[in-house]
């Protein structure tokens, strides 16, 4: 975890670190039937262009 | 509110594209009947998230537990009080989406990263139920990343 924050984009304070985020385990859903889950690493999500990460407190 | 809240930033996937900036959303526990209304279901502003937008399970809470500046931080009951904020933020959407649920933890706090190989560009902590990073910031930011 970050000991200091940063000040990002539109005055937003960074107080997470890259690497706390980067190895954090994802499965892909919906789970398909029968198939074995699709399981990456979370800098998968950012390699090849910047993404919008919605961290979504509950979907109902 | 929850479905509120994405179905307003999906709304802007096409901007997000434009920019080249993915767009994903994280669970923090997988009710497979939940997912899949998530991803079939919309309001006012189109699809709740969309078939084809990706969308995952944060197996370890990963994410929450950084927002939270290493600890999963929990929503309490003083939120809910007559006069708290929330009931202004709940009247600005309450007819967005007729299509709810309160099923699942909803408790534990969420919020939103634009983030990139080169680092964490903007990072929003859902403070209270509800309280959902502004979309302008967002496109700032991504418009930012963009430039850069």
């Amino acid at each position: 975890m970050a000991s200091v924050a940063t000040v990002g984009f539109a005055g937003s304070v960074i107080r997470s670190s890259l690497r706390d985020l980067a190895g954090a385990s994802l499965t892909r859903l919906p789970l398909a039937d029968g198939a074995a889950p699709g399981v990456v690493r979370a800098e998968t999500l950012w390699q090849e262009r910047p993404a919008v990460v919605l961290v979504l407190r509950r979907p109902g | 509110m929850c479905r509120s809240e994405a179905m307003r930033l999906h709304a802007l996937k096409p901007k997000f594209d434009a920019l080249g900036c993915n767009l994903v959303c994280l669970l923090k526990e997988n009710i497979p009947e939940q997912v899949e209304s998530f991803l079939a279901g919309s309001g006012k502003q189109g699809e709740f998230w969309g078939a084809d937008t990706p969308l995952y399970l944060d197996n370890d809470m990963a994410f929450f537990r950084a927002l939270g500046g290493g600890k999963l931080r929990r929503g309490g009951l003083s939120s809910f009080l007559p006069f708290a904020g929330f009931w202004k933020r709940y009247a600005k959407i309450k007819n967005d989406v007729t299509d709810h649920n309160l099923e699942g933890e909803g408790a534990i706090k969420g919020g939103l990263y634009v983030v990139s190989k080169a680092g964490i560009h903007y990072e929003h902590f859902e403070k209270d139920f509800g309280v959902a990073a502004p979309p302008e910031e967002v496109l700032a930011a991504c418009e930012a990343v963009a430039n850069k």
